[in-house]
């Protein structure tokens, strides 16, 4: 059975100075990114809100 | 010289999805002599004709998918971006796209609004509408919320750009106005983005969508833009929309054809990110994330 292919995509540019800034960031993204810094406030909120919404998961820690 | 009728839209029909389904109609004939945008170009799409967005009468779109980079209180969005826009902002981040209304895939409103209304059932918050600029594809908007529910929450992310015309039909079809206010003068607005009496324009449109809608407003940060712009913008908002939604955004890249204009060469500096937030809170705007 062929399997509907979803495609997302994300662009990402990485400044020498370490930050990354994101243009259209998706969930997948989002946990890549909340994974690699989870100290970045914003971008845990954001991956753990589309979580939140689906399942309840938490995926990472209250600030 | 064409004849167009006046924009008559009925306010018998009450739900949102009716109302949408009856002006997609009156808005496509309208495309024969299109007001839509401030340009206020006047061609006969239908019949083959280009204004400045360089438009035709069939909508393309370059993505729908799930986002969570927008506003937190509008994410998870399911986004829909429609080809081609009505500016040209040398510094665009999707520029190849928004520059070029024949890029992506042919529109089809029942198709798209399929998948939406998959993606709020598995978790999506909101549906959003954009482009390039959406306001040039009036008529397939139309159609698009003509197919979907009228409880889910639309939003239109727009340029703040349209003409009354567009804003007539545009009355009571989304939940929030996400707009852009770029530019702080209309000198940088018409090196940048190559347009005139922007200033003007956009204020009318924030004023109108504020007194219909919920209203976010969003200000890019551009390098070496915080006094002409970002100022005069933040001044303006604690003047004549106190209180309103101002999300601040910050994360500006050299897109496009930013090479074209010297101070867009770069990100913006932490020291100008340092000083917007200044200039917001002098102002007491009401900053969202």
């Amino acid at each position: 059975m062929k399997k509907n292919k979803i495609e997302l995509s994300t662009e990402l540019l990485i400044l020498s100075d370490g930050r990354i800034l994101v243009q259209n960031l998706t969930q997948p993204m989002a946990d890549i990114l909340n994974g690699l810094n989870p100290e970045d406030k914003l971008m845990c909120q954001r991956a753990r809100i589309g979580h939140r919404r689906n399942s309840g998961q938490k995926i990472c820690k209250q600030s | 010289m064409i004849c167009t009728p006046p924009v008559t839209i009925s306010q018998a029909t009450t739900t949102r999805r009716a109302l949408a389904h009856e002006r997609a109609r009156l808005a496509r004939e309208l495309l024969a002599d299109c007001h839509f945008c401030a340009h206020d170009c006047g061609v006969n799409r239908l019949a083959g004709e280009f204004g400045l967005c360089r438009a035709g009468a069939a909508p393309r779109f370059f993505t729908t998918q799930v986002e969570v980079s927008d506003e937190l209180e509008l994410i998870p969005t399911f986004a829909i971006a429609l080809s081609g826009c009505d500016l040209r902002c040398d510094f665009c981040i999707t520029g190849k796209e928004s520059w070029n209304p024949h890029a992506g895939e042919n529109f089809d409103a029942a198709d798209i609004a399929k998948k939406a209304r998959h993606a709020l059932r598995n978790g999506a918050r909101t549906i959003m509408v954009l482009g390039g600029e959406p306001t040039i594809h009036l008529p397939a908007a139309l159609e698009l919320i003509a197919e979907l529910p009228d409880s889910a929450r639309l939003i239109w992310k727009t340029n703040a750009h349209s003409a009354a015309q567009a804003r007539e039909l545009l009355d009571g079809m989304f939940d929030v106005w996400l707009a852009d206010f770029k530019f702080g003068n209309d000198d940088c607005a018409r090196r940048l983005a190559k347009i005139s009496d922007y200033v003007r324009v956009v204020r009318e449109n924030l004023l109108w969508a504020d007194e219909r809608s919920e209203l976010i407003v969003r200000h890019l940060l551009m390098p070496g833009h915080i006094d002409c712009c970002w100022k005069p913008v933040a001044e303006w908002l604690a003047e004549n929309l106190p209180g309103v939604k101002v999300n601040l955004r910050s994360g500006f890249w050299p897109a496009w054809k930013s090479a074209r204009h010297s101070e867009l060469h770069g990100t913006v500096s932490a020291v100008e990110t340092g000083l917007a937030s200044q200039i917001a809170r002098m102002y007491e705007l009401n900053l969202i994330p």
